[in-house]
Formats: structure tokens, C-alpha cells, sequence
């Protein structure tokens, strides 16, 4: 035994057997706690696509939009309901069996990595209703401030489509107020992330329209 | 050494953070709230007491080359089960603390006992080393976020305890204040407890 021990393969034989003991025991820790993540992700999502519908829907149904968003899952199941035929994930919200606003999971580059956003539509998709972005690798405190109310919010109610073209929009540094419609204001020592997330809308709302005109001949 | 000074040594007389200087980064990041403190404590003091108990118990047979891997092994292994326990039962406390739960594989204390002691003693021992040497790293954790998050939010653990009045510190919610208030935590805990060699 101790012959063995001097030897020189003693080591790895070691080596891989701890490895194998230790990854097997976490292997089946995490396969056991995996449906849990899942479904506190899955709880995320649905609260975020309901915070973003729920100005729609309370609006058609005369709901208070804070008992909307307060029981997610309920309405998910009574007014949301997901969508084919988009190059996007989609989903629609309907009231009275016609659909009041659609949703987008759409994904674009931001300065340090990709980012990824809900946004919802009007029916022509020519309007954001509203807009946010759950995911993205900006510098801290300067570009990852899109994450904001006060950025993302700007965008409510901004025409996207116009004559079937995506509309441009254009920065304004921060101080400064709008004065066209398609306007944003920018977030000051941030541009590149900020005209990040505009090409994203913009490149993702027109191929987003191509899909429904397709779906639409 | 019996058990009881084996703890005291490792939680206070030989704390990590303010005799050995070891933990900074974590005892810096993560001391805004001190729910944040707690758990980020809770989750160092598992990780390192069973580490230490498993690297204590294989170190009969464990070749002197492939010692440290070994040793990372495990504790990886170990931070990656709280890492996983945060995120299925307490995922707003794993979107808090952040990357920072999986960081605690190269938080220095570990390995440091690891090294330093687990390797050398028994597992028992090892055991309550690292019990020790985790609830030292908490303890310095829980001041340094009772006092940031009192300035900061007005509040202990959530609950408000100043009133609308209370203007809030935000340089308490900052990072910079981390290091003042850690820096100045361990001048008056050496300058009173520990005798300088000359």
C-alpha cells in the first residue's frame, strides 16, 4: 500500500476519484434544487411582462393596475397569452378575447456585451407602450443606468413604425429637454449604450413589423 | 490546545480580517444591509467549516502535489451547494449578494485555513476552526453593515428605527465608506488589543 502511494500515478488516481465523489454530490444537490430556480426565473419573467402589460390592461378592463401586477401568475393566465409567428418570443395581451397590446423578448449589442429587453406594442406595432431591459453587462452606474425608470420610460407612447419605416430617434444630453417627439434623452458619459438601446428598438421594432405584414398577406 | 481555545483563537484572538488581513474584498462588497452581511457570513462559515473537516479528514492521504487542488476542489464544491441553497430558497438575497456567493471559493480565509491549520489538525479541530474563523469574519461583517446600514437606510436588518426625519448618508451606501469604516475597525481593535513589537 505505501509502495503504492510513492508511486507516481497515485496522485491522479487520487486526484479523479476525489473529483468524481465531489461533482456526482453536487451534480444531485443541483439537479434536486433546479426545478426551484427555474421557477423563481420563470416568476421574474412573468412579472416583468405583467408590469409591462398592465397599464394596457387596466385601461381596457378598468382594473386597478396594482391588483394586476400584485397576483402575477393569475393575470398571466386570465390575460396574457404568448404568440407565434414572430422571429422574437412573443405574447399578447387580451381582454375580451381581442388582443389590446403584444410583448417582445428582443435581444441587441450594448458597449460590453448583448442585452435583452421586453417591450410592448400597440396591435399595429407602430407604438411603444412601454419598455425595459432585464439584462445587460454596462458599465456600472453610467450605462447601466438604462435600467432606470427615468430612461426607459421616456419611451412610452413614442411612435416606433411610421409609414412602415422604423422611425430614428435622436439623443439630447441629459440636461436638456425634448423638443421632437422622437427624441430621447441620453444618459450623460453613455452614449455608446445609449444609442445601443436605441438601435436595438429600432432594428428589432422593424423586423418585428416584416413579421406581422408577412403573417398579415 | 483544547476546543474551546481553538474557537476563541480562530474567532478573535487570530481573527482573520483584523490580525490577518485576509477577506477584505467580500468584507467590503457586501456590508450595505446587514441581512446581506448575515447570509454572506452564514454562507463563509458553512463553506469553511466543512471544508476544513473534509480536507482535515483526507489529509492522511492526500499526495503533497496535488494538495491545493484538492483543497480547491472542496471548497469550490462546497460554496457551489450555498451558492445553488441561496438561489433555489432565497433568490432575492442571491440577486443581492451577486457574484459574491461564488467568490467565496477565492475568499483568502479558506484557503488560508486550509493551509494553515485543516492540514495539520484533526478533523474535530478543524471543524470548530472553522466555525470560528467564520463567525470572526461575520462578526466584523455585522459591524461594519449595522453601522452603514443605520446611516445609510436609518435602518437595522429592514426595519426602520429613525423616523422620515433621518437624512440618509449616502456615502454610507457607497462603497468608499466600507473602506473607512474597516480601516478604522481595525487601527482601534490592534492599537488597543495587540501590542505593537517594536
Amino acid at each position: 500500500m505505501s509502495d503504492f502511494k510513492e508511486s507516481s500515478v497515485y496522485p491522479v488516481i487520487f486526484m479523479m476519484l476525489i473529483s468524481v465523489v465531489f461533482v456526482g454530490v453536487l451534480a444531485v444537490f443541483f439537479r434536486s434544487s433546479e426545478q426551484k430556480i427555474k421557477d423563481h426565473q420563470t416568476r421574474e419573467y412573468e412579472t416583468m411582462v405583467v408590469n409591462l402589460l398592465s397599464g394596457s390592461i387596466a385601461e381596457a378592463t378598468g382594473l386597478d393596475p396594482k391588483d394586476l401586477t400584485k397576483d402575477v401568475s393569475t393575470t398571466m393566465e386570465t390575460y396574457v397569452d404568448s404568440l407565434s409567428g414572430y422571429s422574437r418570443p412573443a405574447y399578447q395581451a387580451m381582454v375580451e378575447a381581442k388582443p389590446i397590446a403584444y410583448l417582445f423578448d428582443i435581444k441587441g449589442k450594448g458597449l460590453w456585451g448583448s442585452m435583452a429587453a421586453l417591450v410592448a406594442v400597440d396591435t399595429e406595432l407602430k407604438t411603444i407602450l412601454d419598455f425595459a431591459i432585464y439584462n445587460q453587462m454596462e458599465t456600472p452606474g453610467l450605462g447601466s443606468r438604462i435600467t432606470e425608470e427615468g430612461f426607459r420610460k421616456q419611451f412610452s407612447g413614442k411612435t416606433a413604425i411610421e409609414d412602415s419605416q422604423p422611425k430614428q430617434f435622436t439623443l439630447v444630453p441629459e440636461g436638456q429637454a425634448e423638443i421632437s417627439p422622437d427624441q430621447i434623452r441620453q444618459i450623460t458619459g453613455a452614449t455608446i449604450t445609449s444609442n445601443s438601446v436605441l438601435k436595438m428598438l429600432s432594428d428589432e421594432l422593424a423586423l418585428l413589423y416584416n413579421d406581422k405584414v408577412k403573417t398579415n398577406e | 490546545m483544547n476546543k474551546k481555545e481553538i474557537f476563541i483563537n480562530a474567532a478573535f484572538r487570530e481573527n482573520s480580517v483584523w490580525k490577518q488581513i485576509l477577506g477584505i474584498c467580500s468584507s467590503l462588497a457586501v456590508t450595505n444591509l446587514l441581512m446581506n452581511s448575515l447570509i454572506m457570513g452564514l454562507g463563509v462559515t458553512f463553506s469553511l467549516a466543512l471544508s476544513n473537516f473534509t480536507i482535515s479528514a483526507l489529509r492522511a492521504h492526500t499526495p503533497r502535489s496535488v494538495r491545493m487542488m484538492m483543497q480547491t476542489l472542496i471548497i469550490a464544491a462546497y460554496v457551489i451547494v450555498v451558492d445553488v441553497y441561496l438561489k433555489a430558497n432565497m433568490p432575492v438575497i442571491s440577486k443581492q449578494l451577486g457574484p459574491y456567493v461564488g467568490l467565496i471559493i477565492t475568499n483568502c480565509i479558506l484557503m488560508g485555513r486550509a493551509e494553515a491549520f485543516a492540514a495539520q489538525n484533526k478533523p474535530v479541530d478543524s471543524l470548530i476552526d472553522g466555525i470560528g474563523s467564520g463567525l470572526g469574519y461575520t462578526l466584523v461583517l455585522l459591524a461594519i453593515a449595522a453601522i452603514r446600514e443605520f446611516f445609510g437606510f436609518g435602518s437595522l436588518f429592514g426595519f426602520p428605527i429613525m423616523g422620515d426625519w433621518w437624512v440618509r448618508w449616502s456615502i454610507m451606501v457607497m462603497a468608499p465608506s466600507a473602506f473607512f469604516l474597516l480601516a478604522i475597525l481595525i487601527w482601534i481593535i490592534n492599537s488597543r488589543y495587540y501590542k505593537l513589537k517594536a
